[in-house]
């Protein structure tokens, strides 16, 4: 058998791309459908021998004197038709026994009757014999094709880095018993050719890790390639050099392609050491690209132009109402807590619903069951520790993380010190519980119990005169918990289950004078997720996503005022409104997903959520597919795409009888995403992508469902994925972000909208523990309503700005600033000590925030963003 | 999600609001701005309603604290009426009053003291002096219009029906024009009048203010009533300052002036505090139309805004009853800081003391600097 890539047929790569439209365009009416097919690796087929027809006597046959063979036509492999086949031939052979015509007695299709004439017309024939003497013949000759030997390939790297691991050992087990082995190369690369259709057990082992097996299915004239990630065994010290990871590990993407068009997975080397952001794992989605830098002390997440309240957070499946602590100075769960983190910017999975912006879903990490593992960290904001390990010999594996703000301790007297009348500071934990045990070879079950408690009460006395109201006794807390149980089941090889469940508590309090807001619900929910593989191209997931919240909730607020119009008063000068409720929200939703591979390199994954939601008694079909097609396959380029329909329910004060209104449906939103994404090397990435998303049904105070809007842009990643010194990336982001509060009023730029977001970091390990890092961001500025002189409120004592209309229609300055870390690393027999310096704006660049204005609004000024901000972090590992 | 989706803004709101009142209460004035509480243009302070809350066919008295602060005067300032009563404009916005000015063209309403008979401004056009036809000085009288509640829009969630007047008030160091609207554009805050000069010269922040107050009323079988704070007296370096009222006003005065030494340092920050505040009987402290989150009835705010027109002062307010503790505290933690100018003359101390619902009364302290 030739090697496979000396057999390899010409690519096209027009046709993928054909094909990649063709199936976008079958999504859009109007448009046609076209067909094409792909250019998978092919391999060469067997050759029949020719089959004499019946004689003549005195006659002698043509005999063949060269036959080249004919390969198993790459269309056949492409269509997906694997089977042996036939095709019959007439020859017509001159006196020369040179192949003068050829016709097909029976087509097969496939490519098949295409292969079979090319390879006729080589063939040479010694002619027939009449007589002696040399004559033309008709012969039947018959093709028979024998589906080609798969092959099976990879790379095996470590877990940490994904540095390669050359000599490593690959032990593939076929179905009967016999062992084929090989070893990885320089670069980690290792291949078996020659594997017939069926399913390998492989084994990966290497020096100093632990050995990793799987499955893996092959089929015929298919190359399954595989890219294993070691780990050190439990309990052995992590490699020599570099020495600077992390005990615990973050999930790193696998080689199956998202159901999603676009799904960032961050290393957890990236994580922990992007400058400006102290480590804090979820404040490191700030700087992909799609997301919008977000208003200093924030802890919103703007994501392709949508509103912060668009973009939903899970952990392990289960919505939870925040992820930010007070002013997003760090996440609610560490990032040592963290198994994976999962950023979807839009056109995302139907597993995901009742938001049209982006989705974050986290994953708690595996607890650690080989040993004890102690860590402590502590810096300026805050203190944590994580203990875990082996729950004695149950057989059970136990993860215990806290972490408690201390900044209100050193806080409070620099606020005294500036005569501020605030002189508390917040303070804020968070805790995580998990408890895990592997059943068996394919089943787990796990418990976790996660929360974040935020709380400040100070006694404001000397107001703001243009504000009085905010004064006097003033508290605010807020937080949530979840109890949680995870279940997944390998049942079989082609049958998964997963099942999440969750109960637990929101709480939201808050007052300011004679203004409160008191709400507490407990959300119970739960998400079942079947996924059967079909067939060897198709799987098919099916879930439920159940949301049932019964809630109290209080609330005495000043009126709203219609959207885009200016507040009907000030804060103080209106008899405020007052609601007190209580009920519960019930959304169920169905969905399912077909996660197809029609072809080589090709993947769509049509899916259907269904949504009811119990408010507005109104249900939501959104049905969204994902193509991606690999053009390439070394480097691998591929090319991908999107169209969904989203749906957002209302929120619940906008349907209460007294913040909201009656007659509310879901807000909808049309997402359009393409792409091209390609890997240049085991280290280097790029990709681009343009985004649309059309915005209707748009709930707007005191109008109703009358909003409207569109969001536009590119984006695009280049990233250097980490080595054993360097990583970094380049991500850039132009977007539009356009809405209209009802029909006939203006098209107004979005608050949140920022035209340019450039962010740029690398880290660079120097050598003895040390590394330096990075950030740079450039973006535009913030909108906002500029403010005129205008009028007097005497009943407050206070003027009011004559804005301008319509609202956000100027900018702020342009955005930028260099954040800067230096770690240092000691390794000890017992663990590992870690110092870090994370300088944030180290050139102290007055960014430009937000405006102040002088009391009667003929002045403004620029509020500043953060100045030069050090941190000081020191972190021991056991 | 639930409500948790207002979650994230509303902590965002609360943090930011909480930070800004650091802020902004930790000086007077952030650096490059004027100081508020400093009067030195044509400022409006405060109006004041009697009663605070009316009833529909009442006869409400309204007062207005106006003062010229300007060094020099080309022309000299004049509080001036608008003789309209808004009348439960769109959701309670002042702005949506200056459409209903303007669509009612025969708007003549029940005149104020100084201007009695005049013709409705509604009728007037752009470019027309106004101010022979407005009512002027610091009080005007008029009737609460009697289907003022049930003109109101009722409000979910409304404590109790209501309805609402507003009242439209200019100082101006000129004389009043009508403006002409421009129609390409839908602001709704379009301010259709104008401070001029002899030389038609659109005066600007300095020599104008556009000021509206607003009174509810509310059912004579209610029971809601509110009544204007009562300052007793005024508390200097701990030692009161006692007060009294200016003969059929409802203006305060105190029996004698605030004197005090000039500061002779350099810098502002080193002048001497002298703590300065009003008191405020716990018998002001009403119990609102409201209740709190236990459903228990809830109490008014009351805090005290200061002005002078020479010295300053170190905070713009000083909060004297929360709507659930109640009294702050004695004169030590409410009294602001005044620091006396450089120079020694004659000024004066406006203590204004605001209800959140409306209610205010002030009192005018003369000051010597030695």
């Amino acid at each position: 058998m030739p090697a496979y890539r000396a057999m390899r047929l010409p690519r096209l790569p027009l046709l993928p791309v054909v094909r990649f439209v063709a199936a976008l365009c079958a999504l859009v009416p109007g448009l046609a459908r076209a067909q094409g097919t792909t250019a998978p690796p092919g391999d060469r087929g067997v050759t029949t021998g020719g089959t004499v027809p019946a004689g003549v006597p005195d006659v002698t046959l043509p005999v063949v004197q060269k036959n080249e063979g004919v390969a198993y036509p790459k269309q056949a492999l492409d269509e997906g038709f694997r089977s042996p086949a036939e095709v019959a031939l007439t020859l017509t052979i001159d006196v020369a026994g040179a192949v003068t015509q050829a016709v097909v007695e029976k087509p097969a299709g496939h490519g098949f009757d295409e292969a079979a004439l090319a390879a006729a017309r080589k063939l040479e024939f010694s002619p027939a014999m009449r007589d002696g003497k040399p004559v033309a013949a008709r012969i039947r000759f018959v093709y028979r094709f024998v589906p080609p030997p798969g092959a099976l390939s990879g790379r095996v790297v470590t877990l940490a880095g994904e540095r390669p691991i050359p000599g490593a050992t690959v032990v593939v087990r076929d179905a009967s018993g016999k062992e084929r082995s090989t070893t990885t190369g320089p670069d980690g690369a290792w291949r078996i050719p020659g594997a017939e259709p069926g399913t390998y057990h492989i084994t990966v082992s290497a020096s100093g890790m632990a050995p990793h097996e799987a499955d893996q299915p092959v089929q015929a004239g298919e190359e399954v390639t595989a890219t294993d990630r070691l780990a050190p065994p439990a309990g052995a010290a992590p490699p020599a050099a570099p020495s600077n990871d992390q005990v615990q590990q973050v999930e790193v993407h696998g080689e199956k392609p998202p159901r999603e068009v676009t799904k960032f997975t961050l290393d957890q080397r990236e994580i922990a050491r992007i400058p400006g952001t102290n480590g804090d794992a979820l404040r490191s989605l700030q700087n992909l690209p799609g997301v919008a830098r977000s208003p200093a002390l924030s802890g919103l997440l703007i994501v392709r132009g949508s509103a912060p309240e668009d973009t939903q957070y899970f952990v392990d499946g289960t919505p939870v109402p925040l992820v930010y602590h007070f002013g997003g100075l760090s996440s609610v769960v560490p990032t040592e807590m963290l198994g994976r983190i999962d950023f979807f910017p839009g056109n995302f999975s139907t597993q995901y619903g009742r938001a049209m912006g982006g989705i974050v879903d986290v994953g708690l990490t595996e607890p650690k069951g080989d040993r004890l593992h102690v860590m402590a960290q502590a810096d300026f904001i805050d203190t944590r520790a994580i203990v875990q390990g082996p729950l004695f010999d149950t057989g059970w594996k136990f993860a215990l993380g806290g972490r408690r703000s201390w900044f209100d301790v050193w806080l409070a007297p620099v606020l005294s010190a500036s005569n501020a009348s605030v002189s508390v500071a917040p303070v804020y934990y968070d805790y995580q519980a998990i408890l895990q045990r592997d059943l068996d070879k394919h089943s787990s079950l796990r418990f976790g119990l996660f929360g974040s408690d935020d709380r400040i009460a100070i006694l404001l006395s000397s107001p703001s005169s243009s504000a009085p109201n905010l004064a006097g006794v003033i508290g605010s807390h807020t937080g949530f918990w979840r109890a949680q149980a995870l279940y997944k089941n390998r049942i079989s090889e082609t049958t998964e289950v997963r099942v999440v469940g969750a109960f637990g508590e929101d709480y939201l309090e808050f007052n300011a004078g004679s203004i409160f807001f008191h709400l507490d619900d407990h959300p119970l929910t739960s998400r079942v997720e079947l996924a059967q593989k079909l067939d060897k191209r198709l799987t098919l997931n099916v879930g439920l996503d159940l949301f049932y919240s019964p809630f109290t909730a209080a609330a005495q607020l000043p009126p709203r005022p219609k959207a885009g119009q200016p507040p009907s008063g000030p804060f103080a000068s209106q008899p405020p409104v007052a609601t007190s409720v209580s009920g519960a929200v019930f959304q169920p939703a169905v969905y399912t997903e077909l996660e197809a591979t029609p072809w080589s390199g090709g993947r769509i994954v049509p899916g259907l959520r269904l949504d009811y939601t119990d408010s507005t008694k109104s249900w939501d079909f959104a049905p969204r597919v994902v193509v991606r097609q690999d053009v390439t396959s070394d480097p691998r380029t591929t090319i991908k795409g999107g169209v969904g329909l989203f749906a957002q329910p209302p929120q619940a004060q906008e349907t209460n009888s007294v913040f909201g209104m009656s007659g509310l449906k879901s807000n909808r939103s049309t997402h359009y995403d393409v792409g091209v994404e390609r890997v240049f090397t085991p280290h280097v990435e790029a990709s681009l992508e343009g985004f649309y998303k059309q915005l209707d049904n748009l709930v707007e105070p005191g109008l109703g469902n009358t909003g409207s809007g569109v969001v536009y842009g590119a984006e695009t990643l280049i990233r250097y994925k980490p080595d054993e010194r360097f990583f970094g990336w380049i991500a850039y982001t132009l977007s539009r972000s356009l809405r209209r509060d009802e029909p006939g009023a203006p098209l107004r730029i979005f608050q949140y909208d920022e035209t340019h977001v450039l962010t740029v970091l690398g880290s660079y390990r120097i050598g003895r523990g040390w590394e330096l890092g990075m950030r740079y961001r450039l973006s535009s500025g913030y909108m906002y309503t500029p403010n005129a002189y205008g009028f007097y409120d005497e009943n407050v004592g206070t003027y009011l700005p004559l804005s301008a209309y319509p609202t956000d229609g100027s900018r702020l300055p342009l955005f930028h600033s260099l954040d800067v870390r230096v770690d240092k690393s000691w390794s000890f027999g017992w663990g590992k000590i870690n110092a870090y310096l994370d300088v944030l704006n180290i050139y102290n660049q007055g960014n430009v925030d937000g405006l102040t204005h002088d009391f009667n609004y003929t002045h403004m000024a620029y509020a500043n963003d953060l100045p030069i901000i050090p941190s000081i972090g020191l972190r021991v590992e056991h | 999600m639930l409500w948790t989706r207002a979650t994230t803004m509303l902590r965002w709101g609360a943090f930011v609001a909480l930070a800004a009142g650091a802020w902004m209460s930790s000086s007077c004035a952030p650096s490059g701005f004027a100081d508020e509480t400093v009067i030195a243009t044509v400022r409006i302070l405060v109006s004041s309603a009697n009663p605070a809350y009316a009833q529909p066919g009442s006869d409400v008295g309204l007062q207005v604290l106006a003062f010229d602060g300007r060094t020099t005067q080309p022309e000299p300032m004049q509080t001036y009426w608008i003789p309209f009563v808004c009348e439960d404009p769109t959701n309670d916005a002042y702005y949506a009053c200056f459409q209903q000015l303007a669509n009612d063209a025969d708007a003549g309403a029940p005149s104020g003291d100084g201007g009695a008979g005049s013709p409705g401004v509604g009728a007037l056009r752009p470019g027309v002096d106004l101010t022979p036809f407005l009512p002027t000085g610091p009080s005007y009288q008029f009737k609460m219009p009697s289907d003022v509640l049930t003109k109101h829009t009722p409000v979910p969630g409304e404590p109790a029906p209501y309805g609402l007047g507003i009242l439209f008030n200019i100082a101006c160091a000129g004389h009043l024009e009508l403006l002409q609207p421009d129609p390409t554009n839908n602001n709704p805050q379009q301010v259709p009048l104008g401070c001029f000069d002899r030389s038609e010269n659109q005066l600007g922040a300095d020599d104008w203010v556009l000021g509206y107050t607003r009174v509810y009323a509310f059912a004579p079988d209610s029971g809601i009533t509110n009544a204007n704070p009562v300052i007793s007296s005024i508390d200097v370096q701990s030692s009161p300052l006692s007060v009294t009222l200016q003969p059929n006003t409802t203006q305060i005065y105190t029996t004698q002036p605030f004197t005090t030494s000039r500061c002779t340092a350099s810098r502002r920050s080193d002048c001497p505090h002298v703590p300065i505040g009003p008191v405020v009987p716990s018998t002001s402290w009403e119990v609102t139309q409201q209740t709190d989150v236990d459903g228990n009835p809830e109490k008014e705010e009351i805090w005290a805004d200061f002005y002078s027109t020479f010295g300053q002062f170190t905070g713009d307010a000083s909060l004297l009853y929360d709507a659930t503790k109640g009294s702050i505290g004695d004169a030590s933690v409410t009294d602001n800081q005044f620091l006396p100018p450089n120079d020694a003359g004659n000024g004066f101390i406006w203590i204004v003391v605001h209800d959140n619902r409306g209610g205010a009364s002030w009192v005018t302290i003369p000051v010597e600097v030695q």
